[in-house]
């Protein structure tokens, strides 16, 4: 990604969740420290669905510093024990979309927690393909990997 | 045997003893891949911090990986922890999965903005359970770090104590001896 060339404080200053860091916007803060901030989503899938931010404007989660990233992930786990364990869900999602194709809607990278139950209104619909010969298709992925 | 258990088995593409990538028995997509514990836990929840945060890293460096190799137009990088959370094997991992516009995966919701009276009852009811799980952790290292008083000094957990514990599991399993399934890890780190 040719970042050199991007603009990067007109995109912050463009960018919601950038606003929500420097209080721009307000927004329901679930944690907050130097480098990340946790807010409820407002369009919840149930209640208590949260995302993590960075509070540096990342675009991908490939970008982010692994210490952060970490610390990041750390908290997703926790959010997601808490759904479980103490607010009554049966299941949790953690989910970062890189890209439009993959749901990124804004560029500013985050990690959704998402408490889930039966019937509510996330839809995941994964194809489940067979793999034919298993060894063959373990050999190609080593190559595509470079493993 | 646990299909998971037996892909790491057979069709790893990697593994270091705690982790393992492998693709998933039914990719929604080419290079559909799970980043596994290399022993079995069902749950999210029975998982060490530490080893997640692990799998984590590894996932999202597969996923800039794959995203290269494969030109992908995106990735995602998902846990499905539980039933209602559409978890498909019941052995827990993470998933990468390379996304291209106009593929045939669905990850939507279209669910209406709460009111800002839901979201602070909302706020409020997370920041309680947040609550009550930072005193567990505390309260289980208080009574890790008392009982260890009494039998050890205190051990830092890194990776490499990590799989000398697995290994040392390994051998009491193998001595039919029976264990404790959280000893193996110890001391959760506290998260802020």
């Amino acid at each position: 990604m040719a970042e050199t060339n991007i603009d990067m404080g007109k995109i912050k200053k463009s960018c919601i969740f950038c606003k929500i860091v420097s209080n721009e916007i307000p927004a329901h803060k679930i944690y907050e420290d130097d480098e990340i901030l946790v807010v409820l989503d407002i369009r919840p899938v149930n209640t208590g669905h949260c995302l993590i931010l960075p509070k540096e404007h990342y675009f991908v989660s490939a970008q982010l510093p692994p210490q952060l990233f970490g610390k990041m992930t750390a908290l997703a786990k926790k959010i997601a024990s808490a759904f479980i364990k103490e607010m009554g869900y049966k299941g949790a999602n953690i989910l970062i979309s890189n890209g439009q194709a993959a749901g990124q809607k804004i560029s500013h990278m985050l990690i959704h927690v998402i408490p889930r139950k039966e019937g509510d209104n996330f839809i995941m619909k994964l194809p489940e393909n067979k793999i034919e010969d298993v060894p063959a298709y373990v050999g190609e992925l080593k190559k595509i990997l470079n493993l | 045997m646990c299909e998971i258990c037996k892909f790491i088995k057979e069709a790893a593409l990697y593994n270091d003893g705690n982790i393992a990538v492998i693709p998933s028995p039914s990719p929604a997509t080419k290079a559909h891949l799970l980043v596994v514990p290399v022993q079995h836990f069902t749950i999210l929840e029975q998982l060490p911090d530490n080893l997640f945060i692990m799998m984590m890293a590894v996932a999202n460096k597969l996923s800039s990986l794959i995203f290269e190799t494969l030109n992908a137009e995106g990735t995602n990088i998902i846990v499905r922890n539980g039933v209602p959370a559409n978890q498909h094997y019941p052995h827990i991992g993470v998933e990468v999965i390379p996304r291209f516009l106009n593929d045939n995966i669905q990850i939507i919701w279209e669910t209406p903005q709460a009111s800002d009276s839901e979201l602070n009852a909302a706020k409020e009811e997370l920041l309680n359970a947040l609550r009550s799980i930072d005193e567990a952790a505390q309260a289980k290292v208080k009574s890790q770090t008392q009982s260890k008083a009494l039998q050890q000094p205190e051990q830092q957990v890194t990776n490499t104590t990590i799989v000398a514990q697995q290994k040392e599991k390994k051998e009491n399993m193998e001595q039919g001896q029976r264990e404790k399934k959280e000893k193996t890890f110890v001391l959760p780190p506290r998260i802020p």
